[in-house]
């Protein structure tokens, strides 16, 4: 009984603690109107790879007025932010599995598949990318015709 | 030379290749599309 009372103690405990510091009302204010930041900003070189972040941190983040740091408030607008770069980090790491998983399959139906994982067969490898390309429609292929899991019978299960 | 070719083939080979054409690639995209990195993609500077 305890032990399942008490995360949920911690989680109150936390909520009223730690919640209201970052409550963003008040205490952060647009980067370029933040004197702590600009003060940051001034002893930073006058180049490029500074320059550009610095014009869109002081017109689009929010910083905290004292510190000069940018904090983020979580947010609609900020979340499909975020939910933008997820769905590219998720495709792209999606397109690398499913093609390499492509390609294994492909060269396991050949006689030299051993020699095909040393030496890339070219022509099967580039099949196997573009499959790659499509792997969110092809995965929910797969699972609804089962070839994307393995049997219940397959699984092995040590004796209990 | 075709012995070349397949060496040219080998795993390590094409990651090697692979991995420079995609560091080339991004390196690029920051000339076309300055800024794009910093956020700025999507709501355009003033």
């Amino acid at each position: 009984m305890m032990k399942k009372l008490l995360p949920f103690i911690l989680a109150i405990v936390l909520w009223f603690t730690i919640a209201p510091s970052a409550n963003a009302d008040g205490i952060l204010v647009k980067c370029k109107n933040s004197p702590a930041y600009q003060e940051r900003v001034a002893s930073y070189p006058n180049n490029y790879y500074f320059n550009e972040p610095d014009r869109a941190y002081g017109e689009y983040l929010t910083c905290g007025e004292e510190d000069g740091l940018p904090h983020l408030v979580i947010n609609f607008q900020n979340g499909i932010d975020i939910a933008i770069a997820f769905g590219l980090f998720f495709y792209i790491a999606g397109f690398i599995g499913w093609s390499g998983r492509a390609y294994l399959q492909a060269i396991s139906q050949q006689k030299s598949q051993e020699e095909s994982e040393i030496f890339i067969n070219l022509p099967m490898a580039i099949q196997a990318l573009t499959k790659g390309l499509l792997w969110p429609l092809l995965s929910v292929k797969e699972l609804l015709s089962g070839e994307l899991t393995a049997d219940k019978s397959e699984i092995s299960v040590s004796p209990r | 030379m075709q012995y070349f070719i397949k060496y040219l083939t080998s795993a390590p080979i094409l990651a090697t290749i692979t991995l420079v054409v995609v560091a080339a690639f991004f390196i690029e995209l920051n000339y076309l599309f300055p800024g794009l990195q910093y956020g700025t993609y999507f709501h355009s500077l003033p």
